[in-house]
């Protein structure tokens, strides 16, 4: 089962959760260090806080929703096997790993 | 990573490790900052009473009552990382009961800094010392005080008979740095005022 939320499917691909992860780090850890020398700059640490907020907000509307940008390389499945040929229990298998990715 | 949830997990836990960070970096920032400033203090009105205080005992104890005058500019210990002072007026002084720096035996009072046999406090090199007065200046308060014919807030209450005609008895003006993050040191103002006690008891009512 693909997961899904208010029925949209919001999987992403490989290639897409490790785009999505650097971006969110790289926004969150910017924002962060820009944060600390305005708050510095300005001798109050809520400012710090308040940008890191900014830039949490940021990355969480840049990769929380599965743009299109993060399924640009969907997996390539192996074409159904007949279910006759193969053994039984190892078509269970082998479907609930597929399906779990 | 691939579902919403876990999505959702992984940046909230990286946004609350970089704030963490964060923090740290401004406790770091903050640590080694000399946090003293000048102090102005002066005394009036000094009266010398002989008193039972019977939350002790019956027997008659001194106890000394003044007007002070404070003056001192705190804003420059107010940085990023300050979000209150704890200011406090202590009175520090010698007597043959309690000899500065020596184990020291106190009145009930929960004023008086020296607490029972502390092995603690006889370890920091503080005299005889009872705290007269405390104000707490929040961040955004107005940061330079300027307090003039202000009343004693704790009783000055010596353990015995010690403050009569006591000529060395010098007020200095304390605090306490509470920070937003990390720790919380305790700095002195430079500058103290010499009090010199009367040498006769006050009878009466007059404060």
């Amino acid at each position: 089962m693909m997961d899904t939320v208010l029925g949209f499917s919001v999987h992403m691909d490989f290639e897409g959760q490790k785009l999505a992860e650097r971006l969110f780090q790289i926004i969150v850890v910017t924002f962060g260090a820009v944060g600390w020398l305005y708050g510095y700059y300005v001798q109050d640490f809520f400012m710090t806080v308040l940008t890191l907020g900014a830039g949490f907000v940021l990355a969480c509307l840049v990769t929380l929703p599965p743009w299109p940008v993060y399924r640009r390389y969907p997996l390539k499945w192996a074409p159904p096997q007949d279910a006759a040929s193969a053994s039984t229990s190892g078509a269970e298998n082998t479907s609930g790993k597929k399906k779990k990715k | 990573m691939h579902t919403f949830l876990s999505r959702v997990n992984a940046v909230s836990a990286f946004s609350l490790s970089t704030l963490a960070a964060l923090t740290f970096l401004c406790f770091a920032s903050t640590f080694f900052i000399n946090y003293t400033a000048p102090v102005t203090i002066n005394a009036a009105n000094i009266v010398l009473k002989n008193v039972p205080e019977y939350a002790v005992s019956r027997e008659k104890n001194d106890l000394g009552a003044l007007r002070f005058d404070l003056s001192s500019d705190l804003t420059p210990l107010f940085n990023w990382n300050t979000k209150q002072l704890f200011l406090y007026l202590t009175a520090e002084y010698e007597t043959p009961n309690n000899k500065v720096n020596q184990e020291v035996h106190v009145t009930t009072h929960s004023v008086c800094v020296p607490s029972f046999n502390s092995e603690k406090w006889l370890s920091l090199s503080w005299g005889f010392q009872v705290v007269l007065w405390d104000k707490i200046i929040r961040r955004g308060d107005a940061s330079l005080v300027s307090l003039k014919n202000q009343h004693l807030k704790y009783y000055f209450w010596d353990d015995g008979n010690g403050l009569l005609g006591h000529k060395n008895v010098s007020l200095s003006l304390s605090w306490n740095i509470i920070p937003i993050a990390g720790t919380l040191p305790t700095w002195s103002g430079t500058g103290t005022y010499k009090l010199t006690f009367p040498a006769e008891y006050t009878q009466g009512r007059t404060y």
